[in-house]
């Protein structure tokens, strides 16, 4: 704490070292448009009030500009009661949200302009994941708590719906490259405009890195080496996190029609801390994910409809070479070259859906969903040395080969999923309001889930706005817990049902004056049939957990504000009666923000992140709290226009890891000192509007 | 199927980008000789994006070349009157506040048209010429008939020094409306306060209205504006303003400049100013509307779906 108060300290210097007015004499225009996000909204496009009333943050493309982000991951672990952990493979981040983990973090619904990344295979964005750049994002909600009823599965723990921009959201042409530490580098076009009387956005954003070196203790290996007097880990050893990556999308528009193409390719994806918790600096993986969203939209479709049709289809699949799951010399040597398995997936997801809002009735808005969507896992391949034994057995090796059928990791299959749903918004009373929601969603795998939603909003006082919240949400199981095979630690189960969640939450608004704003959201919720691995796939378990989070947002004066987060949950396997673990059980979140003359901006922003316990089994002590501080220096408009910026991440060179997992099946955790994250590191970017 | 890319044509793009940058940077240099000069604040970002819509709008009306000069703070006169000179055009459109001052120290005559800028009764008296901020009266009269056409009545309080022009273009509007518009003279914020006082005493039902004055030296936004929105939501009154951030603070709603249209609308007055046609100083009609749908709910006003796509701001915004 100390050191936060240190933290805190420096951050107060900062803010009163850049006292002094400026933009004397523009005082109309600042008394017209007030702080800068006002101005920001004001000029801005037409904002959309979110479907439904929820608990939901929204990070303006100015935010992320501000605390110098580079990739959304930075981005969300600033909204509160989410914290960015990550996995040991390929380092890929876990988005934490109240409390609930699953190694492949797939309670988290992410889309991207409405449309899911899931991959059905794991129910992750990718095994290969590879990070997502943010300079073509015009903002990101972030929704916590259940979703199912508006967008059904997945929308679990939280939902992130990153939005991209729009011809009328880039001024022409823009163009920018940033390096930094780790041999980082970054580069992007964007351009906004209208051509023949369409709106057209285009982007394309590079990027390439060596990533991080911190050091793993020890890890699988370490374990075998220890039961088989052997010396085979490459632990302690750094991790390997440089990728490669290539972000493009183009968005066409035209009165009611819009088509919108995306691709995210990412090369040369290195292995983290080991696919399989053994360090491997061989491996690598690729991944490709292509979109296509042809969207209709008239909200003046008669009097009282507005309607929205959306066909999308989605490619992703990923692949991988040379995975090392043991390093050379495994197994006493029976693997002279290494236990090798290199897996590759890929998906083809196509999606229909439509909506209408009828307001025919008063003092009622309702909205009907329906929609049909077909997912096809196929080219399943893998290439490997070995045939697995159920443990304590070894594997037993073989020539690196191209498996087939049965000897594959999983297998070619399809889903269907149908789903109508039905909203009605009626306010019922002056400064009342009753938001009720269902869905109705049929599997072909394991059948048919409804998913309720209600929503009490009553506008208190003229400060004050209190929503009293229910939603139960559902996760579908992935095909890797359905059809996993050849694995004896991890079966599929074709009769898996969906994980379930209902959650209550109570929230209070507040404004003061405008320039002061307050959020608190207090929330409990029950998880029940979680899947797990034990060694087959079955709904086993069930967690409970609570907590609040506290907001707030203040305009301090026109060139300084502050915007921070305090989050608090406590979240409880109940099998065994022991903390859920993993997530934190508070975090602190605090940025400050000024503006300095003659176009100068600085940001600071502190994370404080707390009270991460083990699981029911794992012995080991606590991760150790952490506290980062991060500083973000910008010039706008200089030699000409160009904009410059310098971020120092993790400025005081804190020590920073992240859980990892405990195998409770052979009863350790294989990287025992768990996952060590960058320390201090700086990035200087300059970009240039034509 | 997958196939890897070729890493070298794919990352040369990357190494070069800094000399593709400086490429592009030669195409876009702005060609010089004008027929508008355009004189406009330096200001940081975000505000920059407001000059840089006004700018688009100019140079969509304007016949012929634009010009544009950007003032860094306090600059020397003698600077801007060399840049003039050298460009000689045929107008000049000065804006933001020093524009006003511009107008005055730069003796240049009519020809100089002032925007982006609350334009007062004194400004007027001293032959200021442009277009103000302030958004047109029969404008908001407009909208807040539409909103809540149970209002018959406005209540106002204003500084005569510089409002009274808006006030008397106010009174004339309002009977094409069916308004009733009770103005109310203020020397300063305390003269105000002990207004503002009387009209919430005396304001308690949904056919009165309080019209929030932009940019008028007597509203005090710290103390007297939240008591004034608390005291219509407590009552059930309606307050209009001529600025956005009041709505996002809790009135009912605002009109705002479509900052584009004004560039349109301030080389189009330029040009009307050189053919003799148009002399006069002009309150927006250019606008936009902000509106609080809270604030529309708590005051059972129905606001339809057709409605609400047509407002260009909604707060609040989740």
């Amino acid at each position: 704490m100390k050191k936060l108060a240190f933290l805190a300290a420096s951050c107060a210097v900062v803010i009163s070292s850049a006292a002094g007015a400026f933009e004397a004499g523009e005082e109309d225009l600042l008394s017209l448009y007030g702080d800068e996000d006002f101005v920001s909204i004001a000029t801005g496009r037409k904002q959309l009030l979110s479907k439904a009333p929820a608990v939901a943050s929204v990070i303006t493309a100015e935010q992320i500009k501000k605390i110098g982000a580079k990739d959304i991951e930075q981005v969300l672990e600033t909204v509160a009661g989410l914290h960015v952990s990550r996995r040991d493979s390929a380092y890929n981040p876990t988005f934490l949200i109240r409390g609930i983990h699953s190694d492949f973090n797939a309670q988290v619904l992410i889309l991207i302009n409405g449309i899911p990344v899931t991959n059905v295979f794991t129910g992750d964005r990718s095994l290969v994941w590879g990070g997502m750049p943010v300079q073509n994002i015009s903002r990101i909600e972030v929704i916590r708590g259940p979703g199912s009823a508006v967008y059904g599965a997945d929308a679990f723990a939280g939902t992130i719906n990153i939005i991209t921009k729009a011809a009328d959201e880039i001024d022409g042409l823009e163009t920018g490259f940033s390096a930094g530490s780790f041999d980082t580098y970054h580069a992007w076009t964007l351009y906004g405009g209208n051509v023949n009387g369409w709106d057209v956005a285009f982007s394309m954003e590079l990027s390439e890195t060596n990533g991080h070196d911190e050091k793993v203790e020890s890890d699988l290996q370490s374990v075998f080496d220890g039961l088989l007097a052997t010396n085979a880990s490459l632990a302690p050893g750094g991790v390997n996190t440089g990728k490669k990556s290539v972000e493009s999308r183009l968005d066409i528009s035209k009165d009611e029609w819009r088509l919108r193409l995306g691709f995210q390719g990412r090369y040369d994806v290195e292995t983290g801390s080991g696919v399989n918790q053994a360090l491997d600096f061989l491996g690598k993986g690729e991944s490709e994910r292509f979109n296509l969203d042809l969207s209709y939209h008239n909200p003046e479709f008669s009097e009282n409809w507005d309607v929205q049709g959306t066909f999308s289809f989605f490619q992703t699949g990923f692949k991988t070479e040379d995975i090392h799951l043991l390093p050379a010399g495994a197994f006493g040597g029976l693997f002279p070259e290494g236990l090798i398995g290199s897996p590759e997936v890929n998906e083809r997801h196509y999606r229909y859906d439509m909506s209408a809002f009828f307001a025919g009735f008063e003092n009622h808005n309702v909205r009907l969903g329906t929609g049909v969507h077909y997912i096809d896992q196929y080219d399943i391949e893998e290439t490997k040395n070995f045939t697995a034994n159920p443990p304590p057995l070894p594997p037993t090796p073989m020539a690196l080969t191209k498996v087939s059928g049965a000897a594959l990791f999983n297998r070619e299959e399809s889903r269907t999923v149908k789903y109508v749903s039905i909203q009605d918004e009626w306010d019922f009373a002056t400064d009342w309001s009753l938001t009720t929601g269902l869905r109705y969603d049929h599997y072909s795998d394991f059948g048919e889930t409804v998913n309720p939603r209600l929503a009490l909003v009553w506008d208190t006082s003229y400060n004050l706005t209190t929503k009293l919240l229910y939603g139960r949400a559902f996760r579908a199981p992935s095909f890797a817990e359905q059809f996993n095979q050849a694995n004896p630690v991890a079966v599929g189960n074709p009769d898996l049902d969906p994980e379930i969640i209902n959650t209550y939450e109570l929230a209070f608004d507040y404004t003061h004056s405008g320039d002061l704003s307050a959020g608190l959201n207090l929330f409990y919720y029950k998880m029940e049939d979680i899947i797990r691995f034990t060694p087959v796939a079955m709904n086993t378990g069930d967690q409970t957990g609570h907590g609040l989070e506290l907001e707030f947002n203040w305009q301090v004066t026109p060139q300084t504000s502050i915007n921070g987060n305090y989050a608090l949950q406590r979240s409880k396997d109940e099998a065994n009666d022991h903390d859920a673990g993993h997530a934190p059980e508070q975090q602190v979140y605090l940025s400050v923000d000024h503006a300095l003359p003659y176009d100068w901006q600085v940001n600071t922003q502190i994370n404080h992140v707390m009270d991460r316990r083990r699981v029911s089994a794992d012995a080991r002590k606590d991760v150790d709290d952490y506290t980062t501080l991060d500083l973000t220096l910008m010039r706008r408009n200089w030699f000409g226009g160009f904009d410059f910026a310098v971020s120092v991440y993790n400025l005081t060179d804190a020590e920073v890891q992240e859980p990892s997992l405990y195998d409770s099946l052979q009863g350790f955790a294989p990287i025992s000192n768990d996952l060590p994250q960058a320390g201090r590191s700086i990035t200087a970017e300059i970009r240039k509007t034509w | 199927m997958w196939t890897k890319p070729d890493t070298k044509m794919r990352w040369w793009s990357l190494r070069f980008f800094p000399a593709l940058c400086l490429l592009l940077a030669t195409f876009a240099v702005k060609a010089e000789g004008a027929a508008v000069a355009v004189l406009y604040p330096e200001v940081r970002a975000p505000y920059d994006r407001i000059f840089n819509d006004i700018l688009q709008g100019i140079e969509q009306q304007a016949n012929g070349k634009v010009v544009t000069y950007a003032l860094k703070g306090e600059e020397g006169l003698t600077h801007v009157k060399g840049w003039l000179e050298q460009n000689d055009p045929a107008a000049i459109i000065s804006l933001g506040s020093h524009g006003k001052a511009l107008a005055d120290n730069l003796a240049l005559g009519p020809k100089v048209v002032v925007g982006a800028s609350m334009l007062s009764d004194l400004n007027i008296s001293q032959g200021v010429l442009g277009i103000s901020l302030t958004p047109a009266p029969e404008k908001l009269f407009s909208r807040l008939k539409q909103l809540a056409p149970k209002v018959k009545k406005v209540h106002v309080v204003y500084q005569p020094e510089t409002n009274t022009w808006l006030i008397n273009r106010a009174m004339r509007a309002a009977k094409d409306y069916q308004l009733e518009v009770q103005a109310f003279p203020a020397a300063d914020v305390r003269e105000a306060a002990a207004l503002y006082k009387k009209i919430l005493k005396e304001t308690a039902d949904g056919a009165q209205a309080v019209w929030l004055l932009q940019g008028d030296p007597t509203l005090d936004e710290r103390s007297l504006l939240p008591t004034i929105l608390r005291n219509a939501w407590n009552k059930s009154f309606v307050v209009f303003s001529s600025n956005p951030s009041h709505v996002k603070r809790g009135a009912l709603f605002s009109l705002y400049p479509d900052n584009v249209k004004m560039g349109a609308s301030l080389a189009k007055k330029a040009q009307n100013i050189l053919k003799g046609i148009d002399q006069d100083v002009d309150p927006l009609d250019d606008l936009l509307i902000a509106v609080n749908v809270r604030t529309a709910e708590h005051l059972s006003l129905r606001i339809s779906r057709a409605q609400e796509r047509e407002f260009n701001l909604v707060f609040p915004l989740k």
